[in-house]
């Protein structure tokens, strides 16, 4: 697999400047926003896709939100939400035949009238834990950039910042051939060190509950730890760490009915099995972190469904932590398939920024089922 | 957009730096089996003042790097630290590292006897603390530069050896080049 991915876009040439400003002069589309409140809102779908609309990238208008839809050659294609932030579909091609594709993430309706209209997907979960009380995180997301080599590979730049734009935040979607990266550069504009806790919150979907398992977590620690809050996560933190009532069934043999929150275990399995009900989170204990010299957890796992027969590998780049979560019986009140929510994350030590630096973290999702 | 980045690898030895690039107090107490160990708030920083490196058990730290990079360009590490006499092989194998690549499967490798050379892997740095080539592993690795060893031949060290170690694992699979 040749591509390699770059967390640098170019910089917006002039000529796209020059363009932004005639689009918007000149804008008269009947939807609603223009570019002259910069900050929160953003041009029409149509204005976007003449700024930023390559080949593989088309700006559109679904259920009034502005979508963007990257598809690259071999027709995988993903779905993002723009003012939310939230990839709603990725569907790779995973069989040779024609029209093989499989969507990969599980995507509900939330059934509310404001807000989005949807959870689950694949999101980026940014909290700025630097005081007390409910951390920031941001809402409001609009379109920076956009690159395409005009076969293989797309991306799309997302920007937002903090009411006082003391936190610039980048958040960078990538599809490839066989893989779809998201990063997340956040650079401290202000003048106080700040504290970041991350996550890149993903819902995969699979067809069994049974066969579901994830492989390459050996010999690393984990512990019951409650995902980072979310409003796009399906399972609340709460819901997330709530046990299960203990059934009698052959397959009770992994969850975490025993683990007290906080307590360290070792993953002695070859396999981690995703049927009963637990909320994980694999890493490098805080406290071995301050020795001299630790074992590094592993940078990416795979997960195995065994009914569709598909493997998808997560890798972490920047993030220290994988979140692994997976509902149990929970999952039928959700929908037909089965799903769990897992993603790189920086979860349990907060990443110290100071002012003027920048901090990256991406997660890349890759498939070899062709 | 960059779709290949130039590959800019050397044997980075500030690699053991990479633990907290903050300072940070080491206290003689925390020096407890990983796994089983109730954790505290990080706030509570370790009582101890003084680094007791001189009472931490002597051990050889091990920087083991994947053939394939990650997907941004950056090598792929994984660190490990345990005592020295042990043989690399059982090394990698208890500390879950890949060795074998795609003879992990059964009945594809020899398992440590010295006869099926899969077990290949590259000294990157640190190689004054290997134990020599064995005849066995003269013959196999003939062909092969005279950095490459087959761990299951090669012990590392002895029980109070200290020191760093740098492995290139699957080195006839590796996608970039050392400097």
């Amino acid at each position: 697999m040749a591509s390699l991915l770059s967390l640098h876009l170019p910089r917006p040439s002039p000529h796209h400047l020059i363009r932004a400003s005639a689009s918007s002069s000149s804008s008269s589309s009947p939807t609603t926003t223009t570019t002259t409140t910069s900050t929160t809102t953003q041009a029409s779908p149509q204005s976007l896709e003449e700024e930023f609309g390559r080949k593989g990238i088309k700006f559109t208008d679904i259920g009034g939100v502005p979508t963007v839809e990257l598809t690259v050659r071999n027709g995988s294609s993903l779905s993002l939400r723009i003012p939310d932030g939230l990839i709603t579909s990725y569907k790779p091609k995973v069989y040779w035949k024609e029209d093989g594709f499989e969507e990969l993430l599980y995507t509900i309706p939330t059934g509310l009238d404001s807000g989005c209209p949807f959870k689950g997907g694949l999101s980026l979960v940014l909290h700025d834990v630097s005081k007390d009380g409910s951390p920031w995180q941001p809402s409001q997301w609009t379109v920076k950039d956009s690159d395409s080599d005009s076969i293989d590979a797309v991306q799309v730049e997302l920007s937002s910042s903090n009411a006082n734009g003391s936190l610039e935040i980048r958040y960078v979607i990538t599809l490839s051939l066989l893989c779809m990266a998201t990063a997340v550069i956040v650079k401290n504009q202000g003048t106080n060190t700040v504290k970041l806790k991350s996550a890149m919150l993903s819902h995969l979907r699979f067809k069994s509950r049974r066969g579901s398992a994830i492989q390459g977590l050996r010999g690393c620690s984990y512990c019951s730890h409650p995902p980072l809050s979310s409003v796009f996560g399906i399972l609340s933190p709460a819901e997330a760490m709530k046990k299960e009532p203990p059934n009698w069934s052959l397959f009770n043999t992994d969850n975490d009915n025993g683990n007290k929150e906080g307590s360290w275990l070792v993953e002695d399995n070859l396999y981690t099995v995703l049927g009963e009900k637990l909320s994980r989170v694999y890493t490098a204990p805080p406290m071995e972190r301050l020795k001299r010299v630790y074992n590094t957890p592993p940078s990416k796992f795979e997960t195995i469904d065994q009914r569709s027969g598909l493997g998808f590998r997560v890798i972490r780049i920047g993030y220290e932590d994988f979140y692994i979560c997976s509902p149990g019986a929970l999952s039928e009140k959700y929908g037909k398939d089965y799903f769990i929510c897992t993603g790189a994350a920086s979860m349990l030590v907060p990443v110290d920024l100071d002012p003027g630096e920048e901090w990256r973290g991406a997660q890349v999702i890759e498939h070899d089922n062709l | 957009m960059e779709i290949m980045r130039a590959l800019q690898l050397h044997p980075p030895l500030p690699l053991f730096k990479h633990t907290t690039t903050k300072s940070y107090k080491l206290s003689s107490k925390l020096s407890m089996s990983r796994g089983f160990h109730k954790l505290n708030a990080l706030e509570t920083n370790s009582t101890s003042g003084t680094t007791d490196l001189e009472e931490e058990l002597p051990s050889i730290d091990f920087a083991f790097v994947s053939p394939k990079l990650l997907p941004d360009g950056s090598p792929d590490i994984h660190i490990r630290s345990t005592v020295g006499g042990q043989k690399l092989r059982d090394i990698m194998l208890d500390g879950n590292i890949d060795l074998y690549g795609p003879y992990d499967i059964p009945l594809s490798n020899c398992a440590g006897g010295g006869t099926c050379g899969t077990c290949m892997v590259e000294v990157v740095e640190g190689k004054e603390l290997l134990s020599p080539r064995t005849d066995k592993e003269k013959e196999i690795l003939k062909r092969k530069p005279k950095t490459w060893r087959l761990a299951c031949q090669t012990v590392v060290g002895k029980p109070d050896s200290r020191g760093e170690l740098i492995i290139q694992q699957l080195p006839e699979w590796k996608a970039h080049e050392w400097e």
